[in-house]
């Protein structure tokens, strides 16, 4: 029996790469400047899929619009890059329904090589400032429980074990 | 094992089943110390200990959220405290820890020195200390980098000035050593792997040395009157009721973060435990940076060669004590000199 679960989770995870398989998204750069175009592409959408296109970064989601897609499932678009987005690490997805793919994508700030030295997200315009950043460091009430009760059991087990005989 | 199930059961009776003290090998911290072990400044290096458990465990998870990629290190550092589950305590948990085990290392380092257990034959339980605590500083500032704000694109500039004067030593250091990654990203690579590696190694040499040449005591001093188990609990004791300190401080005065770092600008000093060499930047310049940190670091390390009398005794010591605490005092003035003296360019920038 557990030799047969083995064997059906195995199976299962073999199976897992298939389940996405034909659906490709491609960019015709790694790298880009915000305000600039790039063109991107795909194939395996389903006929005349509509993709959405969105541009994700560890602090804001861009929409870059929307594709269409061929008879044969491939699409082709050029999007802009929009002009506010910070540079950074991005992902470029894509999304058809429940089909849905990604590519990274780099958003380099204007004027900067590729590979460029720290502080290169502080735009050349930015001033240096000694002022922290004003943070939204509002905390769910889970994280507020799950470190009190951290603190507090801490703190108990500690005293316990510190007077125990 | 099988002597230990043998002591413990009756004569003729079968062998009692192993109990998880005998699993875990609880039974062979089972031995006699003094019982001035389980004094407060005998637990300053069991409690840098515990920090760096705290840093380990908050730094894989930091880990997961963070991306070492220059233009994305600063928004991944906000990402953490505004959007990670529990990401801004465990960033501000990291940072306090790491203050916390400075001081504690820094302390426990004054006290082994008062106590002069550095001697014979305890030469490289020390010279492993001392290891430590440089990993431990590069460690601090290697996480000050990593914000890329602009207190690390600052510190980074120092040092990157730093070791292109200091020429063949300081090459790893520099954006010139590679083109293929960022220094940044190679920054990053040490502080989460060669550092603590070479940290954890020499944790093991000096945590082996020391149960093998056991706690250094003074003539007089009782040398057993306690067991090591005992002195284990009440460091486990401590050791909670120091994350419990670290979890309030990290509650109540959170990390800050400044603005994405801009290149060609000082405006900030370096974090407390930086300061001095702030200190010597500002009356050296950057050639002092280059000199004077490492002798300095260097000089930490003499004290088993030039205080070779038999005596440990503080009475007996007085040249050395009076150099040593004399260094510590001047590194002191020099911090608080370069956290009152204004901001200055150093760089030439």
């Amino acid at each position: 029996m557990k030799r047969a679960i083995f064997l059906t989770f195995l199976v299962g995870l073999l199976a897992l790469p298939a389940a996405g398989h034909g659906t490709s998204l491609s960019l015709s750069r790694s790298q880009v400047q915000p305000g600039e175009r790039i063109k991107v592409k795909g194939g395996g959408w389903g006929e005349n899929a509509v993709i959405e296109l969105t541009l994700e970064g560890a602090l804001n989601t861009y929409p870059l619009g929307k594709a269409q897609g061929n008879a044969h499932g491939e699409f082709q678009a050029e999007v802009l890059i929009p002009a506010e987005a910070k540079p950074g690490s991005y992902t470029l997805n894509a999304q058809a329904g429940t089909t849905a793919a990604s590519a990274p994508l780099r958003v380099a700030p204007g004027g900067a090589p590729a590979g460029s030295e720290p502080g290169a997200e502080g735009a050349a315009e930015e001033r240096a400032s000694l002022e922290p950043l004003q943070l939204d460091r509002s905390w769910s009430r889970s994280e507020t429980a799950a470190v009190w009760a951290l603190i507090v059991a801490a703190a108990l087990v500690g005293g316990l074990l510190w007077f125990r005989k | 094992m099988r002597e230990q199930l043998e002591k413990e059961k009756e004569p003729g009776a079968p062998l009692p089943e192993p109990g998880w003290k005998l699993r875990l090998g609880w039974q062979g911290n089972d031995y006699p110390i003094p019982a001035i072990a389980n004094r407060l400044p005998y637990f300053l290096g069991g409690l840098t200990f515990c920090g760096i458990l705290i840093q380990i465990l908050s730094g894989v998870y930091l880990a997961q959220y963070y991306n070492p990629d220059p233009l994305g290190a600063h928004s991944s550092v906000i990402y953490i405290v505004e959007r990670a589950w529990l990401g801004d305590f465990v960033r501000s948990l990291h940072l306090w820890s790491a203050n916390l085990v400075l001081i504690s290392v820094t302390l426990h380092l004054l006290w082994v020195f008062w106590r002069g257990s550095y001697k014979k034959p305890r030469e490289l339980t020390y010279w492993a200390g001392v290891g430590m605590l440089g990993i431990l500083f590069f460690l601090y500032f290697t996480g000050t980098v990593m914000k890329n704000d602009q207190e690390g694109v600052e510190a980074l500039a120092h040092s990157v000035a730093a070791a292109e004067r200091a020429g063949l030593a300081g090459v790893l250091l520099t954006p010139g050593f590679t083109r293929s990654t960022s220094l940044l990203t190679r920054l990053y690579g040490m502080h989460v792997s060669v550092l603590p590696l070479a940290l954890l190694g020499l944790l093991g040499l000096h945590f082996w040395l020391i149960r093998y040449l056991d706690i250094h005591t003074h003539p007089g001093e009782a040398e057993g009157g306690s067991n090591f188990q005992v002195h284990l609990r009440k460091l486990a004791a401590l050791g909670l009721l120091f994350f419990a300190l670290t979890a309030l401080l990290a509650v109540f005065s959170p990390a800050q973060l400044l603005s994405a770092g801009v290149s060609g600008v000082e405006i900030t000093k370096p974090p407390f435990f930086f300061l001095w060499i702030y200190a010597v930047e500002n009356v050296l310049g950057t050639p002092g940076l280059v000199v004077v940190p490492p002798l300095v670091y260097l000089l930490f390390f003499l004290p088993p060669l030039l205080d070779r009398k038999p005596s440990a005794r503080p009475g007996d010591r007085k040249l050395i004590l009076g150099a040593g605490f004399g260094l510590f005092l001047l590194l002191f003035v020099l911090a608080v000199y370069a956290r009152l003296a204004p901001a200055q360019q150093h760089l030439g920038m």
